[in-house]
């Protein structure tokens, strides 16, 4: 260990090492090989390009490199020197290159202003590193949210053929990258992300009905009971992914062909998720599929009907084609089930994959409401899960827990006394309830000893925390910008215990290193780079502190990552880092993603006047404004201003400053008492107030307030509950005895029509615009 | 009804529509390619469960269909490959000896599958011979799984799923496990929940409910034969235990 603590030293240096060297920088678990043949350099060119493409017959704008989407697959062999010279032809967009998996040099790996100086407009950057590994990786950008459209491209590094497994190089290969398309800008789906806008799940509703899970949904299922207790719960409708694709890919295609290959023909298929925020399920037409690899490092091989690809995760698996002049489909479903990509391999006629039925929503949302507690933290009632050995998904899954059967049982768990843990937990064990063998992470075993070498242990703990409601995904509560960077030293081995206490599973990945997945098979745990954790799952995993540099630990899902969800592991005492001369500027502008503010707004043109809303939000502050702006003047004008920032994990509570600005002429000449038997200044106020909004079961927000002059307010307010997938109510009373309700019909993500009643302006008809 | 199935999935109003012929086994499918095309409309009779010149069904759907309208599916091809695993387990290896015999799947009433499973995994302990009782092990899981709920009598759907419960913690680890004592461990747990459904369904020959005093404080298993021959040690105590029970109806 200590040989490879100089020799990373010297990468440092100079760029070119000697080979024999760079085997010792190797991962873990991998076998030392040979070192009889003449290295050499594998060099691409990458030129990145914006342009038009049109994936659903609209043109929209993408990143490609050399013209193509997804970028290039890069072939290297193991051993060999990887020499990719980037050239950014962009006009004005910065960008950056992650080689997503590898061993190499801190600054080389990509991430803009943390180790690697951002790819300007015109300019060129040239990546050279040694290849110590095998195995299927990816490369991405890493800047903004560019990976969504174009992005991401597959590296595959050979193993060097010593003649020792004749049988490696003959199977034949088919490298697939799997990845989403959306219509949708992708910045505009991270905004919209954060104003808690359901259009996604609208748009899903036309494949998928129920997805949405309004009122009348949650009727014909005879599920209403189950979807009040969940808004009780202060749940928003239960989302199995967040955003809207138009299209998932295969290797940039809806459909991806393999006609290659024979009957009969053993086939590796080396899987990438290159998708930014979607779960693949993957099925095959042609029997079982064959685990060989994950996250590019070989497992002992296990045999699954299907398995489940985490965003990032790569996995290797060999199949067979059991007939000649059939095409067998690979079938990639993303988690949500509304689409699906297929691979078609070998020619001829077409054996389809069993599709995966639609999900049992309603189930889904009253296993939440078992596990929810109500102040927001998820109570595994003892399972301790992890290793996605207990799917509590499983439960909306048609082929494990049978057809749609929603029943309102109450006292469920009592049902079933004397019934332990162990029993519990096999109501969410797919593999015990059914003859379909999915892949879980305790199934996977290294062939070799991956043992961590004798060091000091540094054990963390990170809880994984969030709310959909506002999207705000953090680790004990705090984004990358609201902490300090994780100092670890060189020769350590360092443990991190994970728990997910939010409602959606995680994809975490760690940049530079190899991780050891404890699961239960001692020294042959598996290695992998991206974790994915369930909620209420608790994993462990554990490397040996062996770079230089800083080291980006973070949640995979794109709009996560650009939310904050996320570490930096600094090692001490490296040496600087010659991307980044000035640290300071550069870990600035590296903490720029999470602090980013997001503006929406909306306005309702009525027959009685306009009436809308504005914000400007970041992860804790919010600016607001609200107006109601009668056309008479007995109607009124009013406008309201609150600054204030949100508290607590689940941002429940919303302390405030604000300005109140109103003027009316009082028709009936007489002023009114509120609630609080104080004079209403209703009909001309200007005033600043103190208040404090607080979100109530059944997500009423209820807000209070005291303005300069002593006045009171309470109000109470619930906007965009679902009566149908389409149809929304709002309603709002106040103590100055001032009440509202509104029904607006969802024509679009933009557009809808509306119709309310309010104590001041009284009825109106229009038209509602929100962006 | 299968004429209706298949027109039901070509059906996209002012899309593709089908109208296909009994006799012939033709369908005509007519459609406006302005908005679909034939490989779109075929895909979705086939996910319907009917092949068609370019697309097989899926296996699942296809088995699903009313046996009325299963046919010949000529557009399958021969399998390619003499050993893969997946074919293992439908070839057919009747031995002499009885402890050898595999019931085939499918030729059976699945009931009687599990049965047969469960007698086979019981000699497999006797033996002692740990890869075999694996081998039943799985094949009892698989049996236990093929029986569909919905097509038992009313009388014995609820007690089908209480068996379900009660055996699948022990049968699904018992069916990966290799190791004889493990096995045998899992395997008593099998006994109550076995008898019950013994009780509960007809059976052609009595069925007889052991006991073995000794083993982990007491252990029960189900024979077909009336001497004892203990699945909990081996050649070690063949024949210790009793006969408790006999189920016949």
């Amino acid at each position: 260990m200590r040989k490879a603590t100089a020799l990373c030293a010297l990468f440092w240096g100079a760029a070119v090492a000697s080979f024999a060297q760079a085997d010792h920088a190797r991962p873990l678990g991998s076998s030392v090989i040979q070192i009889d043949f003449t290295p050499k350099v594998t060099r691409y060119d990458l030129t990145i390009t914006d342009t038009l493409v049109s994936y659903t017959g609209k043109l929209r704008k993408a990143f490609a490199v050399n013209g193509q989407i997804p970028m290039p697959t890069l072939t290297f062999t193991e051993g060999d020197t990887a020499l990719i010279v980037v050239h950014n032809a962009m006009a004005k967009e910065e960008t950056s290159l992650h080689w997503h998996g590898l061993i190499l040099p801190n600054q080389y790996d990509g991430v803009p202003y943390l180790t690697t100086a951002p790819i300007k407009a015109g300019e060129t950057q040239v990546y050279k590193f040694p290849l110590v590994q095998s195995g299927t990786y990816w490369y991405h950008s890493h800047t903004d949210v560019q990976e969504q459209n174009g992005m991401h491209g597959a590296l595959i590094i050979h193993k060097r053929n010593t003649g020792s497994s004749p049988e490696q190089a003959q199977t034949p290969e088919h490298v697939v990258i799997l990845s989403e398309w959306t219509d949708m800008k992708p910045k505009e789906v991270h905004r919209r992300l954060h104003a808690a806008n359901d259009w996604s799940a609208i748009k899903k509703q036309r494949i998928r009905p129920g997805t949405v899970q309004s009122y009348s949904d949650a009727i014909k299922d005879g599920a209403l009971g189950i979807k009040l207790a969940n808004e009780w719960k202060r749940m928003n409708a239960m989302d199995v992914s967040d955003v809207y694709y138009d299209r998932l890919l295969a290797n940039g295609k809806p459909v991806d062909e393999a006609p290659q290959f024979n009957g009969g023909d053993r086939v590796r298929i080396r899987l990438i998720n290159g998708g930014a925020s979607s779960y693949f399920w993957i099925t095959y037409a042609g029997g079982k599929m064959t685990v060989v690899a994950s996250d590019g490092i070989d497992v002992e091989p296990v045999e699954v009907d299907r398995f489940i690809m985490g965003v990032a995760e790569t996995y290797d698996i060999i199949v067979v084609l059991p007939a000649d002049s059939t095409a067998f489909e690979l079938l990639a479903t993303s988690e949500d089930r509304v689409r699906s990509t297929s691979v078609w391999l070998g020619s001829g006629i077409k054996q389809l994959a069993m599709p995966l039925a639609p999900l049992k929503y309603f189930d889904g949302m009253r296993m939440m409401n078992g596990m929810m507690k109500m102040n927001g933290n998820l109570d595994d009632m003892g399972m301790n899960m992890s290793l996605q050995q207990m799917d509590m998904n499983v439960v909306m899954y048609p082929e494990i827990t049978g057809g749609r059967k929603v029943k309102e049982v109450e006292g469920e768990r009592e049902e079933m006394p004397g019934h332990d843990h162990m029993d519990m937990g096999d109501q969410y064990n797919s593999n015990a309830l059914s003859n379909i063998v999915t892949l879980n992470y305790a199934m996977l075993r290294s062939p070799s000893s991956t043992a961590l070498p004798r060091g000091p242990l540094k054990e963390l703990r990170f809880e994984l925390t969030g709310n959909m409601s506002r999207y705000l995904w953090t680790i004990d509560n705090k984004t990358v910008s609201e902490t300090d960077r994780i100092l670890i030293r060189k020769g350590e081995n360092v443990r991190i215990i994970l728990h997910n206490n939010s409602m959606m599973r995680h994809p975490m990945h760690l940049h530079g290193h190899f991780f050891r997945v404890v699961n239960g098979q001692g020294d042959h745990a598996p290695l992998k780079n991206v974790l994915d954790i369930m909620p209420m799952e608790t994993d462990t995993i554990e490397f040996a502190a062996t770079e230089d540099g800083d080291w980006f630990f973070h949640c995979h899902i794109l709009y996560h990552m650009m939310s904050g969800m996320g570490r930096v592991f600094t090692y001490a005492d490296s040496p600087p880092n010659p991307q980044l001369p000035d640290a300071k500027q550069a870990a600035r502008k590296f903490n720029r993603d999470d602090r980013a503010w997001h503006f929406m707004a909306q306005n309702d043109f009525a027959t009685n006047g306009n009436d809308g809303e504005a914000m400007l939000m970041s992860k804790r502050w919010n600016l607001q404004a609200e107006w109601r702006l009668g056309y008479m003047a007995e109607h009124g004008q009013e406008v309201e201003a609150h600054f204030g920032r949100f508290l607590g994990k689940m941002q429940w509570w919303f302390p405030y400053i604000g300005l109140d600005w109103r003027t009316r002429t009082e028709e009936h000449g007489m002023a009114e008492d509120n609630l609080f038997q104080q004079r209403s200044t209703k009909d001309r106020r200007s005033a600043i107030c103190l208040g404090l909004e607080y979100t109530l079961p059944m997500l009423l927000i209820l807000d209070t307030r005291i303005d300069t002059d002593g006045r009171l307010r309470a109000q109470l307010m619930r906007e965009d509950i679902p009566l149908t997938p389409r149809l929304r109510l709002d309603i709002m009373g106040n103590s100055d005895l001032e009440y509202m309700g509104r029904l607006r019909y969802v024509l679009d993500k933009t557009w809808a029509i509306a119709t309310h009643y309010d104590s001041d302006m009284g009825l109106g008809i229009g038209v509602t615009v929100r962006y | 009804m299968c004429e209706k199935a298949i027109e039901k999935a070509a059906l996209v109003k002012g899309e593709a529509q089908a109208d296909w012929n009994k006799d012939t086994k033709l369908a005509v499918v007519t459609y406006d390619s302005t908005r679909t095309s034939l490989d779109a409309v075929l895909e979705r009779i086939a996910q319907a469960g009917y092949d068609n010149e370019r697309y097989l069904a899926p296996d699942k759907v296809y088995a699903g269909l009313d046996g009325c309208c299963q046919y010949e599916r000529t557009g399958k091809h021969e399998a390619a490959v003499e050993d893969s695993p997946q074919h293992d387990a439908h070839k057919e290896e009747h031995g002499h000896e009885p402890t050898e015999a595999v019931p085939s799947a499918g030729a059976m009433d699945p009931m009687t599958a599990v049965f047969e499973h469960y007698f086979a995994l019981k000699n497999a302990l006797v033996a002692s011979n740990a890869p075999e009782a694996k081998e039943h092990a799985e094949g009892l899981d698989g049996a236990m799984h093929s029986v569909d709920v919905t097509k038992l009598p009313a009388d014995q759907q609820a007690m089908w799923t209480e068996v379900m419960k009660a055996t699948m913690p022990s049968l699904h680890p018992l069916s990966g496990s290799t190791d004889l004592e493990q096995q045998r461990t899992l395997f008593a747990k099998l006994a109550a929940p076995m008898a019950q459904l013994a009780k509960a369904v007809p059976q052609a020959a009595p069925i007889y409910l052991d006991h073995c005093p000794m083993y982990n404080g007491g252990a029960d298993w189900l024979s077909q034969e009336k001497g004892i021959k203990n699945p909990y040690y081996g050649s070690m105590m063949l024949t210790c235990g009793s006969v408790q029970e006999t189920i016949a109806k």
